[in-house]
């Protein structure tokens, strides 16, 4: 089936699309601030996947029930992390993210976070193993300046020191 | 993994896969492991397929019309937004996307039973292409635009129940 994947486009209609969403968080939002990613690189992976120690990284909000939860009153948002253990009980994750519908993912983490199913593709061999830890964020953070400056580069390093070869992120 | 290609395109990502189901279902239905593992497996596998920064794969697969049926089991319970005039939106545009592959099967049927006569009745024909074009194109709007536009109306309703409780947000 991964033979019918194919290259998505950004069409001058998507672009309308886009800049349409952030007028409009612009007016929701105070101290909103537009940044983007003006160089962005390639590394391909030199290990098969199977070979692979895999990481997992969400915006969605994921932690413990155990730890603090995401601060969502804020109007600036929250750029701080959670760490998860990978060896954790998937029940024993939230989300705390009022900015999606995680009414599914609520019910099984999974939707957005596949720590279960990480787990069977390590067992199928299809991955080679499951980096201990994941480091994750919430994702409102209306200026991202804190989030790029310092909690990326930290997260960055927490999972190169754990020995990630590559990194499975999903948003929220 | 992006459920906003727009957004992921536009903001600049090394590699990307989308799918066009609703955020916070990126890696599928809950409490459906076969069909979470196989969205998983394949968007790991597409990544060595990625050979320039800024490239964003397109997953094929359509929410809630997963080749494989299987039955949910749940582990969990949610306290996630659930405005109750808003919340069956979702379960109706299902509910007419399998009326549509129905009806579309119905045509489909036609169209072959029609091409198999010895003297098979044109303007019929055409005409039956045609709606099963349409339902197609249907399908496609349910899938992009309806869901997009669905998504916006539940993310707007939790936030300003949210704010209703005087919590900013």
């Amino acid at each position: 089936m991964t033979s019918e994947y194919t290259t998505w486009d950004f069409t001058k209609e998507e672009n309308v699309k886009f800049e349409t969403w952030i007028d409009r968080i612009n007016q929701i939002h105070t101290g909103n601030s537009d940044l983007r990613n003006n160089d962005v690189y390639l590394t391909i992976p030199q290990k098969r996947l199977s070979a692979c120690k895999v990481g997992l990284f969400t915006t969605g909000g994921v932690h413990l029930k155990s730890d603090t939860p995401f601060d969502v009153d804020s109007e600036h948002g929250d750029p701080s992390y959670r760490i998860v253990d990978m060896n954790a009980n998937s029940t024993d994750l939230m989300i705390t993210h009022t900015h999606y519908n995680h009414v599914e993912a609520d019910k099984d983490i999974n939707c957005i976070f596949p720590i279960d199913r990480l787990r069977e593709l390590e067992d199928q061999g299809i991955i080679g193993e499951i980096a201990p830890y994941s480091y994750n964020i919430m994702g409102f953070n209306p200026d991202p300046s804190e989030l790029i400056n310092k909690t990326a580069p930290t997260l960055a390093d927490k999972y190169s020191a754990d020995g990630v070869d590559l990194l499975f992120m999903t948003c929220g | 993994m992006s459920v906003q290609p727009h957004i992921t395109a536009a903001i600049g990502a090394p590699r990307a896969i989308n799918i066009k189901f609703p955020a916070g279902n990126q890696v599928g239905e809950s409490g459906k492991p076969i069909q979470q593992r196989k969205l998983l497996t394949e968007a790991l596998e597409s990544i060595f397929k990625i050979k320039s920064a800024n490239t964003i794969l397109q997953s094929p697969y359509k929410w809630r019309r997963f080749p494989i049926i299987e039955e949910p089991v749940f582990i969990g319970e949610s306290s996630g937004p659930t405005h109750p005039e808003a919340m069956p939106i979702g379960p109706a545009l299902d509910e007419l996307s399998k009326k549509i592959t129905i009806y579309m099967q119905w045509l489909q049927e036609k169209i072959q039973c029609e091409n198999k006569s010895p003297t098979p009745n044109e303007p019929y024909l055409s005409g039956l292409s045609t709606q099963l074009e349409r339902c197609t194109d249907l399908l496609e709007l349910i899938d992009s635009d309806v869901l997009d536009q669905y998504r916006e109306i539940l993310n707007t309703i939790a936030t300003l129940e949210l704010r209703g409780q005087g919590r900013f947000v």
